[in-house]
């Protein structure tokens, strides 16, 4: 980032590269920092927290996450139903 | 995830748990100066503001923590899957819209159009989701 910001030159950091937006549109002749090597997951079971590096995909964290016994989201209702 | 994340993370579940970027509880980044730091709500609270939310151009984030919970019911979830063919377009939109303001939050649903390529046929999908039911 201190090299292309002293040779003005325009970036972005791409994870699995599955958006568009007009921003990313305007970049020209820029620099793709590929964060897709970044795929440490760690779950913390005490804290109720997962760290992920930026080329981690929603797809790599969901088996992990359920074998630990975790959702991204809450579930709020504690009448179980199938 | 992290991008995904700092562009709001729609999903099924938002109408009762929030977005991804709901989830986030810290981030280390590395900003414009080339300096690693941490954002969270504690520590440069304002930084940690203006990412979730004002997009992705503050600095490259390097590694980010969310909160997870527990799931119930053993993760099951009951679904309900609807196909509507492309020429009733203006009937199911009629209903999509019906369901905007009225759709109950533990029911989450995401709409497509889709494409059959074994049938060369177009189709509206309505997912309805819901991990239990309390009746």
């Amino acid at each position: 980032m201190k090299l292309a910001a002293s040779y003005n030159i325009s970036f972005l950091a791409t994870g699995a590269r599955h958006s568009y937006s007009t921003t990313i549109g305007d970049l020209h002749n820029g620099l793709a920092i590929d964060m897709s090597r970044f795929k440490s997951i760690e779950i913390d079971q005490a804290a109720e927290t997962v760290t992920v590096g930026p080329g981690v995909v929603m797809n790599d964290i969901l088996d992990p996450l359920y074998e630990a016994g975790f959702i991204l989201r809450k579930q709020s209702s504690s009448l179980p139903y199938i | 995830m992290i991008g995904v994340t700092l562009g709001g993370g729609v999903g099924r579940f938002e109408g009762e748990y929030g977005l991804v970027i709901d989830a986030l509880e810290s981030v280390r980044m590395v900003t414009a100066t080339g300096t690693l730091v941490e954002a969270s709500r504690t520590c440069n609270p304002d930084l940690f503001w203006a990412i979730r939310g004002a997009g992705a151009n503050f600095g490259i984030i390097t590694s980010a923590t969310y909160k997870v919970h527990r799931y119930m019911n053993n993760g099951n979830v009951y679904l309900v899957d609807f196909t509507f063919p492309f020429n009733l377009s203006s009937s199911y939109s009629k209903v999509a819209e019906s369901l905007q303001d009225n759709l109950n939050p533990k029911l989450a649903g995401n709409a497509f159009i889709i494409y059959n390529a074994a049938t060369n046929q177009v189709y509206h999908s309505l997912v309805l989701m819901r991990f239990h039911c309390e009746c």
